[in-house]
């Protein structure tokens, strides 16, 4: 991904980002961190393609957002998988059905997908609750749901907001191991969290929001060393 | 086209419980449209086939001293004067017993003096397809045969015809008006679903959704919906016909040749089952694609 000279601003609001230019290398892992309401969702949004920058150019997996059209807007999100600070997950349809969704959306067969996902949800710990409704997990096991549907597709480009947020500690490392693994296996993957534990025990460089651009910052714990 | 399960929670949509009933009131008026234009049609079509090819001549009575014969002899000549002109099958006297029975209903039978001057009947056939100047004929018949008169069905089977096209007209217009006001309750439920629904088509959008998979999914509701009020509709309209053209069947004179429906005609009522839901269907694509590409 690359931007250059990005500027956002929300209708005639104030400005959110000026002249934002740099790129992450594909494969890459980082921390997305700065404080509340310095634009942290904004750059995610911009990233799943919910925004287009006001000003200047941003690429996205060799593309310009701006030539891209709604067929091609959706099959890049295909190559992606997001998970939402508020998980949004579809209260209607099983914890399965959920995670099944991108699976299903992009035209997957129904039986190579059940086991598939079932699986999923049993590696984050939910193998009880496949066919469970949203309503009815606590917040940690939807946060777990929701991450898992973004994961399902094995992504090129994995985005989180906040991702551990509403889970205990042993689990959240357990999600970041996840997220590793992931990254491993070539996933680009950009974590929003404010999370100093996670950021400090995971090394992995930050891209740090101030002053309406981005700071790209060296693992934390040789910054810190 | 019909899923098995949906990624919208549709069945709650409060606007989509009436759509049913919209359009099966919509479609109760569209095949009774139908239903009278299938009927006049017929009913006009029936009185063609038994009357077009056939016309009357009509000789009246002279002055009362010529006596019988005189007019036996003008419906010989006037019958020698038709057998010969181009187009016409057959001309043969009606009988006088014929005649009389035909005067039944109005005089009764058997009240009918001997003496009483009654005009004598030529039925004459024309050839079926072979055009034939009905005037020319009749004019030089009046001079050939004095008091020879040929009745042509033809202007009186004209103005059925025409009445039968306005029934057809209204009846095309009816259905006009009746699709178009199923095409705007089907755009307003639909833009009621995507309003209702806003965030489960946005995470859908999100996580790659197309804009068709999209459509589909809300398509196959609308049909869903659209069929089964059409289905009553059809229904209802069918039985009303029946029962109509029982009571019609009751009330039906020896006057006026019988109008049946016939089979396809019965099918031909169906038709706005598939037709609303085709129009369903395709409306619903069409507003949820355009919403869709206003939304984002």
């Amino acid at each position: 991904m690359r931007f250059q000279r990005v500027g956002l601003r929300y209708g005639s609001g104030p400005e959110i980002f000026r002249d934002l230019t740099f790129s992450l290398a594909p494969g890459s892992f980082h921390f997305l961190v700065g404080p509340s309401g310095a634009g942290k969702s904004s750059l995610l949004k911009l990233l799943y393609l919910a925004i287009r920058p006001s000003s200047g150019t941003f690429s996205l997996l060799g593309r310009d957002v701006a030539d891209l059209d709604r067929e091609e807007v959706a099959m890049m999100r295909r190559r992606m998988g997001v998970v939402f600070q508020d998980f949004r997950l579809l209260d209607h349809l099983s914890a399965l059905d959920n995670v099944a969704l991108p699976l299903r959306v992009a035209g997957a067969k129904e039986e190579q997908l059940r086991s598939h996902v079932a699986e999923l949800l049993a590696w984050v710990g939910l193998a009880d609750h496949i066919h469970s409704l949203p309503a009815t997990l606590s917040g940690g096991q939807q946060q777990r749901v929701a991450i898992a549907r973004a994961v399902i597709t094995r992504p090129s480009l994995l985005l989180a907001d906040e991702p551990t947020g509403n889970v205990d500690d042993t689990i959240g490392v357990r999600l970041m191991y996840l997220f590793d693994e992931l990254n491993k296996l070539g996933t680009t993957v950009m974590i929003a969290t404010h999370n100093e534990g996670l950021v400090h025990r995971f090394r992995h460089p930050q891209l740090r929001i101030e002053n309406k651009g981005v700071r790209l910052v060296a693992p934390a714990a040789r910054a810190s060393a | 086209m019909l899923f098995r399960r949906s990624d919208l929670p549709l069945d709650r949509d409060p606007a989509g419980g009436f759509l049913p009933w919209i359009v099966g009131l919509m479609v109760y008026l569209a095949a009774l449209a139908l239903a009278g234009a299938v009927f006049a049609d017929g009913l006009v079509e029936r009185w063609r086939s038994d009357l077009a090819d056939a016309v009357t001549v009509q000789v009246i009575p002279g002055a009362e001293e010529e006596g019988p014969q005189v007019q036996a002899r003008r419906v010989e000549d006037a019958v020698q004067f038709l057998s010969v002109m181009p187009g016409i099958a057959s001309a043969k006297p009606v009988p006088h017993s014929e005649l009389l029975r035909l005067l039944d209903p109005w005089l009764g039978s058997g009240n009918i003096a001997e003496d009483l001057p009654l005009p004598a009947l030529i039925a004459v056939e024309l050839i079926p397809g072979v055009p034939v100047d009905l005037a020319e004929i009749k004019s030089r018949l009046a001079e050939v045969v004095p008091g020879a008169v040929l009745e042509d069905h033809k202007p009186w089977l004209g103005d059925l015809s025409r009445l039968a096209q306005g029934i057809e007209a209204l009846a095309f217009v009816t259905v006009i008006l009746v699709a178009c006001a199923s095409v705007l309750t089907i755009v307003f439920v639909s833009r009621s679903a995507l309003a209702q629904h806003q965030e489960v088509i946005q995470v859908l959008s999100l996580i790659g959704a197309r804009d068709a998979y999209i459509a589909a999914q809300l398509q196959a509701y609308s049909f869903r919906l659209a069929t089964v009020g059409a289905l009553f509709g059809v229904a209802l309209a069918i039985a009303t016909v029946f029962a109509g053209s029982v009571l019609l069947g009751r009330a039906e004179t020896g006057l006026l040749p019988a109008a049946q429906f016939l089979s396809w005609h019965w099918l031909m009522l169906l038709l706005p089952v598939p037709a609303a839901g085709l129009i369903a269907l395709g409306t619903t694509r069409a507003t949820v694609l355009t919403q869709l590409r206003r939304m984002t």
